[in-house]
Formats: structure tokens, sequence, C-alpha cells
């Protein structure tokens, strides 16, 4: 008793570090799943942050936006020419559009069944950020409620995010696709019967291999998502910074550069499997 | 300090955190609030606002951001707790040992995070984290320094008397 009463600082720091590594375990084992108590604090801290986080974007546009008119109208004419170059682009597309229904037409006449997935895209807000500077988490203020999945892919205006791993009512986590090594299945754009794999590489890039060793991939190639996998097809994931021939593992080997900026996320879309 | 108004400083700092912040980001790299706050009421109060506050708010923090619990949690604990052993050895009223403090602890903090990340299957690798360091220490002990700069004078009322 007399050691006991000696020591208590000591055995209470202990107690409190052993509880959190039980803590901690505990949440390993059981990734992904959200419990009531998370979900509750989510919900309700969630509606603080909403406001707080629009205003925050708000007064960060407008302050950046003030010093930035002379690149901010440079931007507007370059936009303006790609208006109306997708504009031209969707004359073509709907001549395609007309084609592709006629071999639609020709396929169910044929009665073929192909696999052909649905999905629903919900627009949402990134409502807080991960500060620990080493991950790329964030929330967003839509949950299962508003049809969010675990696994949905996450994607911004510039490409692929990443997936969501844990989804309470009305709020959902999101991780990046550089921080983890899930394997993501991609195609070249350049030539889409290239293919490859690729996965985060520990050092806020991707590294992937092709699935057919001469494959000519080259410096600058744009990649896009295949299909196969998780994530939907045709999401852009980044550019190829090297290819290289990999000599331990008799592959050949790139380094991507994400073409989405983590760190400034304001708006996502998250894609659900119907 | 009343234990209610270090709960507000923290809650402020935990939602400034993790909505604001990152507009300020230089390179990436925001400042770490509730490291801030962590690190300034160990080294400054002697109540255990620090400690407590400090797993309080990892816990939410790892509510929010992480695929797992305890993580932000343990460490702040761990930087409170040698922060708040620090103290016998330093001199609070020292600017100095503010420095020291606020580079030693944001260090230790990213370190331990890493490392329990890399023991739980994250795959940033070490040099990684280390090129963020500068940044993120300048950033925080630039914050501390403020921080120390308006508490100091209600927590030490004779500043650099000898014999105290």
């Amino acid at each position: 008793m007399r050691w006991l009463r000696d020591h208590t600082k000591q055995l209470v720091i202990g107690a409190i570090v052993l509880l959190l590594f039980i803590v901690m375990i505990v949440s390993f084992l059981n990734k992904g799943k959200d419990s009531a108590i998370a979900n509750f604090v989510g919900n309700g801290i969630g509606a603080v942050q909403e406001p707080v986080s629009n205003l925050g974007n708000g007064i960060a546009d407008g302050f950046f936006g003030f010093f930035n008119s002379g690149k901010i109208s440079k931007e507007n004419e370059a936009l303006k020419k790609q208006i109306s170059d997708l504009n031209r682009r969707i004359v073509n597309l709907q001549l395609d559009t007309a084609e592709l229904q006629e071999l639609k037409d020709l396929k169910d006449a044929l009665n073929y069944k192909g696999i052909t997935v649905q999905y629903s895209y919900i627009a949402c807000d990134v409502i807080s950020i991960d500060n620990s500077n080493l991950f790329n988490l964030f929330d967003i203020n839509v949950g299962t409620k508003e049809g969010v999945k675990v696994g949905s892919a996450v994607l911004s205006g510039d490409g692929l995010i990443g997936r969501v791993f844990s989804a309470g009512e009305h709020t959902a986590k999101v991780m990046s696709v550089i921080d983890e090594n899930n394997s993501v299945s991609f195609r070249v754009f350049r030539d889409v019967k290239l293919l490859g794999v690729l996965s985060g590489n520990g050092n806020g890039g991707l590294n992937g291999y092709m699935l057919d060793a001469g494959a000519s991939v080259i410096e600058g190639d744009s990649l896009i998502t295949s299909g196969l996998g998780s994530y939907p097809a045709g999401i852009t994931i980044g550019k190829v910074t090297k290819a290289y021939w990999e000599n331990d593992q008799l592959l050949k080997a790139i380094t991507i550069e994400p073409s989405a900026q983590f760190k400034s996320l304001q708006k996502v879309m998250v894609v659900t499997p119907k | 300090m009343k234990y209610r108004y270090g709960f507000i400083a923290f809650f402020i700092a935990f939602i400034l955190q993790s909505t604001i912040l990152h507009n300020i980001a230089l390179f990436g790299i925001a400042p770490n609030l509730i490291l801030v706050l962590v690190i300034v009421f160990s080294f400054l109060f002697d109540e255990l606002h620090g400690i407590i506050f400090g797993i309080l708010f990892g816990l939410l923090q790892d509510v929010f951001f992480s695929d797992m619990i305890g993580m932000s949690s343990a460490c702040y604990f761990l930087i409170a707790l040698a922060v708040t052993e620090a103290k016998r050895f330093l001199y609070r009223d020292n600017i100095l040992s503010v420095i020291f403090i606020s580079a030693g602890g944001t260090l230790a903090f990213n370190f331990s995070y890493w490392a329990i990340s890399r023991v739980f299957g994250g795959i940033h690798q070490f040099i990684f984290m280390l090129a963020k360091q500068p940044v993120s220490i300048v950033y925080n002990m630039m914050l501390i320094l403020i921080l120390y700069w308006i508490i100091v004078r209600k927590v030490i009322k004779y500043r650099g008397f000898k014999y105290m």
C-alpha cells in the first residue's frame, strides 16, 4: 500500500498511456466503423464547423482575390477560350452520342448482357481539414442519409481525391489517395489499352507500375481511373513525372504527380454506385 | 486559470484549426493551435490544463480526422507531460526556455505522431515527415511566443527578479 501511495503519479500516467493504447488498438481493429458517440459528436460540432469554414473560405477568397485581380482576369480570358473550345467538342460529342445509340440498339438486338454500373453524384462542401500536416484527411457535410457509402470515390474539379473511409449520418471522413497504400487501377489517357496499378508512395505523391512490362508510357502522360476496382472509370488521377525500368521487380515503374490540390479543397463530389 | 476558460480556449482553437487555418498554410503546412495551447498551458500554469485538455481535444481531433482514435490524444498527453517535467529545469520567464520548449515540443509531437501512425500501417516516410519540420516549428514558435507574451505577465508577477 505504501508503495502505491509513493508511486501514485507514475501509476496514473501509466494507466492513461495504457488506456490510450487500448483505445488505439480497438479503433484500429474496427477501422471504418462509425460509433454512435463519434456520430453524435461529429454531427454536433459539424454544425459549428460548417458556417465557420464557409466564413473562413469566403474571407480567404476575398483577400487573395483582391491581390490577384490581374491573374484572375487572365484566367478569365483563358477560361473563355476554353469554353468556346469545349462548345466545339460538344457538337462532335453529340455526333458520337448518336453513333453510340445506334451501337446500343444493336447490342439490345443481339441480346448482349454487359456489366454497366450506374453512379449517383453528390456535390458537397469540405467542412473541416485535418491539422496533422502529415495526412490529407477532411470531413464533408454529407453522410449516409444523403446516400454516401464507405468506399465511395471522392473527386474535385481537378481530379481524383480519394475515398470515403467512414460515414456518419450527415458527415463523412475522406482519405486522400496519396495517404494510403490501397491500389488504384489506371489507364493511360493517350492509349487506353495501357493499364497499370498505383498507390501512395509515402512522400506526398504516387508510385505505380504498368501491367505490361513493355508498355510505352512516357513522361507527361495523363492517367485516368480504369473502372476496375472501387473507383469509377474516367477520373483524372495525374501526370507521369518519371517512367523507368525497375530492375528488381522487372516492371515498368512510374512516378505520378496528382492533379488534385489536396490542401485547398472547398467543394468536392462523392460518386456512389446506385 | 479556471478550467472552464481553458476549455473555451481549446474549443475555439479546435474550431479555428479545422476550418480556417489551412487558408494560411505555407508549403501545405499550417500551425497546430492545439499543440500550441498544450505547450503554453503546460509550461506556464501549475494546473493540469495542458494534460487534461490535450487528451480531451486530441480525442476529438481523432474522432474527426483519424481512422484511428487515440493517436493525437496520446501524443498531446506525452508532450504535456514532458513540458510539465521540463518546467523543473527551465526558467519560465526566460525567452530562450520558451524557444527551446516550442521547438522541442513541435518536433517531439510530429515525430511521435508519425511513429504511431507507422506502427499502425501508415505509409509516410521519415524524410517526408522531417522535411515538414522547419516550417512547422517556425509557425508554432511564432504563435507560442505571441501567446507567451500575452499570458506571462499575468502568471509571473516579478519577471527577471533574481531572488524568487
